[in-house]
């Protein structure tokens, strides 16, 4: 004996409604899924780049001591200024004239040598090859003999990545094992 | 009443569905799984990485004479090439990096400078090459970037990690 007509549809109607209710299941967990992040993610996302921060502090560290060694450099080269107040004689800078006094011709020193300064360090910036380190951006200020300050204007900005881009995984075989 | 090979006929295509059903939730459940297994270890190793980084800037930082720092000193290699420097550098390298995370039976690591003219120059001291036969199941590679005196040229230092077996 077969199922009557009302059967028969009853049968393929849950037929449909599995297979429905399988795909439905299926789209729903590889479109939606991964929206919910692993546990963990975010946070992992946040000590990278607070890393990566690490990284270009001590490059802007690294640079501004060797802007330091430069800058000293370019002003002793310059008989202490960036630009003469009372021009140069052969390139030699001058610190008195026949119509203008010492003190009117003298450098300051420490301007000279945060605006001198300035310009070291913003060569060096732009070449982190990873974050971008905005330019001008220290408030400096001198203190005793050799110990110089900057405070940041405007702050780094890091991006928060994806992971995994850099990893690398394969296998060495037992040949090439490490000796 | 239907009999019994009636009975099994008429169920058979609903059977048939549900083992079918039953085998894709098996299928999906296990793909699931691996995909999940594949995040952690993901996470693993971006964990290792962080530290991996975190130590290779602190070597970077870490003294190497009197207000100079290691960074400092492979700049001074980078200019000079003087061999003793670079001695004394892979001296103060395996000191940092005896006392440090890496130093396991089941680590092992390599460092090493690319320097802007192109050359790589190891600086890993000498007694770490000589190593039991092991074999490498993954590989981590950091790296960072340390400026010299000329503004437009960087020097950059790649750590290797290995996670080892030893052989038998």
């Amino acid at each position: 004996m077969k199922f009557n007509k009302t059967g028969q549809v009853l049968m393929y109607g849950l037929i449909f409604g599995l297979f429905g209710s399988l795909i439905t299941y299926l789209a729903i967990s590889y479109t939606s899924g991964r929206e919910f992040s692993q546990i963990g993610q975010e946070a992992l996302y946040l000590i990278k780049a607070s890393n990566k921060a690490e990284q270009a502090l001590f490059y802007i560290d690294q640079s501004a001591k060797y802007s330091v060694q430069q800058t000293i450099y370019d002003l002793a080269q310059k008989g202490g200024f960036e630009s003469p107040k009372c021009g140069d004689y052969f390139g030699y800078s001058l610190w008195n004239t026949k119509t203008k006094k010492i003190d009117e011709c003298s450098p300051d020193y420490k301007e000279n040598f945060k605006s001198a300064f300035s310009g070291n360090l913003d060569e060096y910036l732009p070449n982190h090859p990873e974050v971008y380190i905005p330019l001008n951006n220290y408030n400096l200020q001198l203190k005793n003999q050799l110990e110089i300050i900057g405070y940041a204007i405007s702050d780094l900005e890091i991006p928060i990545g994806e992971l995994g881009a850099e990893i690398e995984q394969f296998e060495i075989s037992e040949k090439d094992g490490l000796q | 009443m239907l009999n019994k090979k009636g009975i099994v006929e008429d169920w058979l295509p609903l059977m048939l569905l549900i083992v079918v059903l039953v085998f894709l939730f098996f299928i999906t459940m296990i793909l699931k799984i691996g995909s999940e297994r594949e995040q952690i270890e993901l996470f693993d190793k971006e964990q290792d990485k962080i530290m991996a980084q975190q130590l290779l800037v602190g070597y970077l930082r870490s003294p190497f004479s009197t207000g100079k720092n290691l960074a400092d000193a492979i700049n001074e290699y980078y200019l000079t090439r003087n061999q003793l420097l670079l001695d004394e550098i892979k001296r103060k390298t395996g000191q940092f990096f005896s006392g440090s995370e890496l130093e396991e039976d089941t680590l092992s690591w390599d460092l090493t400078m690319n320097l802007p003219s192109g050359e790589e120059i190891e600086i890993t001291p000498l007694e770490r090459e000589i190593t039991p036969p092991t074999r490498a199941f993954k590989i981590i590679n950091v790296a960072v970037d340390t400026p010299t005196s000329t503004p437009n040229k960087i020097i950059r230092l790649n750590l290797w990690v290995f996670y080892t077996k030893i052989l038998a």
